[in-house]
């Protein structure tokens, strides 16, 4: 007989087809702003953990949708009454909170078997994020039981999905303390680890915060002593008021990252952890290079990709990527062209405010080995068009490029167009 | 064993006294727990089943001899509760309804199916068991709400105007019910249905305004009136009269 008999919150159709809803509004939150994670797999798991955006708007309205359901049947009366009282009136929404977890985690068994598979590393540190989405992510299902047992039907799932939405947008946007923000970072970490005390003091916050407003919903006198209550609100007070005096913690740290190095005059060294497009990107480099070797330019001996806390070593370029470039399949062609005309790692380039007429003869230095290898030439009856082609524009780009390379801003000049 | 309460008093605000002191010992068998609407004898049953922290006093069991035994927060699992209005999901299966409020009583599946469906059986809704609890009728919730109350077999039953909505049929299916847990611990029935209440109790206590009038047996009750309703307004008039 009781094979046959649903456990009510565990019928296991129901669930299947929640966690499909879940799994699917997970999943739209991975690919919907496209896959710059691919080749990164720390980025990838900070996405996964950042589908709690669709993922937690849709569970808060299913939660408000069942507990607005029990509240006109006075259920909570009958189930308080009985000693596992409260994980009986709160076991919809633990059910669809364990549901949607499962379904992130599925998620992120499923990019990490994408971003291994396109030679990216682990970083078994970064699955904290996780924990803290899913801290949070009880507060977002909770929020949806509170909406759910305080207004009528149907208004409680869309107010309910809106609202934690909401949250979510506001802790994005700075408008909110970030522990709302569950994932979903632009950059892809390389050199970074997520502060992990930050990451508990998110905890810290959303998990008694979501058993308070657990506990809030319900509308009977339960038998918590006031001391467990008094305590809780007192964790979460501290907690988000240290958000809101001290400003958001400082989420990532920078971490030592092993280099991946390729070829020769010059060598062309990525993070390990992105080095997806590394053999394209220095067959590029190599390419673009090739005019300023054949105009008797001094290279560097290679060129590092710029990470954000880590000093370029001795005589190398800087590489720069952008949109998430370092963890593309191919290289682009605009940024290793930025990178070349950063031979030297200068840091006044990397200042909040470079030096106007170096970022004009950086400029002016791609127009030029553009032109060279032929991916782009300037109109030809402008100036610089006329100029470009002279041997005056090739010593110029010489003597441009030392200087870059040897950081003397001093001696640049502008070219004479 | 024995379930003492002892001043209770209950409070909703500050202007609403709904239990004021109120002491009595509830004793193995049935116990009628008689009063006019707006007594408190939903509050009470509340209070003894755990819904409502009671403002002072306390409920204790105690063995025979009038010492504590547990306090009756501890006792919990053992205490049951039909609630006056009783309603579940209504998609939800009968039989899942009251299997899943027998397990949150302590008791894992398969055993809190069987408990309910027993339970179903007892109370005539066998076969409506698979059938989902928006397909019955008003009497027949009352009949899942009995049980889920007795599902469990608790020590204490607390029955909250049991029979409230039922046609004559169903009502003395509910007193033999009722009867039949006479030997089976302490149950202690609300109601207004005087008829009911001395079908069914051996003891009877009454509350007025909030404070307890009477406890004693039924037979106590009824001296010198023809029927317990006739006791009752009598108890009422006497202790309204102008002294």
């Amino acid at each position: 007989m009781s094979s046959e008999t649903t456990r009510l919150w565990r019928d296991p159709r129901s669930l299947l087809g929640r966690f499909g809803l879940l799994l699917g509004a997970g999943l739209v939150a991975l690919v919907l702003g496209g896959v710059p994670w691919l080749g990164v797999w720390k980025m990838a798991i900070d996405w996964v953990a950042g589908a709690y955006v669709l993922i937690g708007p849709l569970s808060a309205g299913l939660v408000a949708w069942d507990m607005s359901r029990m509240r006109a049947t006075r259920w909570d009366r009958v189930v308080c009454s009985t000693p596992r009282g409260l994980r009986g009136w709160l076991e919809p929404a633990l059910m669809v909170w364990v549901v949607g977890v499962a379904a992130d985690l599925v998620l992120a068994v499923a990019v990490t078997i994408v971003t291994l598979s396109q030679g990216s590393v682990l970083a078994p540190r970064q699955l904290a994020i996780l924990a803290s989405g899913a801290s949070v992510y009880l507060l977002q299902v909770a929020l949806g039981a509170l909406i759910g047992t305080r207004l009528p039907g149907p208004w409680a799932p869309p107010i309910a999905a809106l609202v934690v939405l909401g949250l979510f947008v506001l802790g994005a946007s700075s408008g909110l303390p970030e522990v709302f923000r569950t994932g979903g970072v632009t950059g892809t970490l390389v050199g970074q680890a997520y502060d992990l005390g930050t990451l508990a003091l998110y905890c810290a916050f959303a998990i008694p915060a979501a058993v308070l407003v657990g506990w809030a919903t319900l509308r009977v006198v339960t038998q918590w002593r006031p001391p467990l209550v008094a305590g809780l609100l007192a964790v979460v007070a501290l907690v988000g008021s240290g958000f809101v005096v001290w400003g958001n913690p400082e989420r990532y740290v920078y971490v030592p990252t092993a280099l991946t190095c390729l070829g020769a005059e010059p060598t062309v060294c990525m993070a390990a952890e992105t080095h997806r497009p590394l053999e394209a990107v220095a067959a590029e480099l190599h390419r673009l290079a090739e005019p300023l070797v054949q105009a008797g330019a001094t290279l560097p001996s290679r060129w590092t990709q710029s990470i954000g806390g880590q000093e370029l070593p001795v005589d190398s370029g800087s590489l720069v990527f952008v949109n998430a470039g370092e963890g593309a399949s191919d290289a682009d062609s605009q940024a290793v062209l930025v990178s070349l005309v950063n031979p030297g790692g200068c840091p006044e380039l990397r200042a909040q405010v470079p030096p106007p007429h170096a970022l004009q003869v950086q400029r002016v230095l791609a127009s030029w080995i553009e032109a060279q290898v032929g991916d782009r030439q300037p109109p030809p009856t402008s100036a610089l068009g006329r100029w470009i082609t002279t041997p005056a524009a090739e010593a110029w780009a010489v003597a441009s490029f030392e200087r870059l390379r040897t950081c003397q801003f001093k001696g640049l000049s502008a070219p004479p167009v | 064993m024995h379930l003492a309460v002892s001043d209770v008093s209950h409070a909703y605000g500050a202007s609403v006294q709904a239990l004021a002191d109120v002491s009595f010992t509830l004793r193995p068998g049935v116990t009628g727990l008689v009063g006019v609407n707006g007594a408190g004898k939903s509050t009470l049953m509340h209070v003894l089943a755990g819904l409502l922290a009671p403002g002072q006093g306390s409920v204790v069991f105690t063995d025979d001899s009038g010492g504590d035994v547990r306090r009756w927060r501890d006792l919990r699992s053992r205490i049951a509760l039909m609630p006056q209005s009783f309603d579940v999901p209504r998609n939800v299966r009968t039989l899942d309804a009251v299997a899943y409020l027998t397990s949150l009583r302590g008791f894992p599946s398969p055993e809190s199916t069987e408990r309910a469906a027993s339970a179903l059986h007892a109370v005539g809704l066998a076969d409506r068991s698979r059938k989902p609890i928006r397909s019955l009728s008003g009497g027949m919730l009352r009949r899942v709400a009995f049980a889920q109350a007795v599902a469990s077999d608790p020590d204490v039953l607390l029955l909250d105007e049991p029979t409230t909505g039922l046609d004559p049929e169903q009502r003395v299916l509910v007193r033999e019910l009722v009867r039949g847990r006479r030997d089976r611990g302490i149950t202690l029935v609300s109601s207004h249905v005087m008829e009911d209440l001395e079908a069914v109790a051996d003891q009877v206590v009454v509350l007025d305004g909030g404070e307890l009038i009477f406890e004693g047996s039924m037979a106590d009750l009824l001296v010198g009136h023809a029927n317990a309703e006739e006791a009752f307004m009598a108890l009422l008039l006497a202790r309204r009269e102008p002294s």
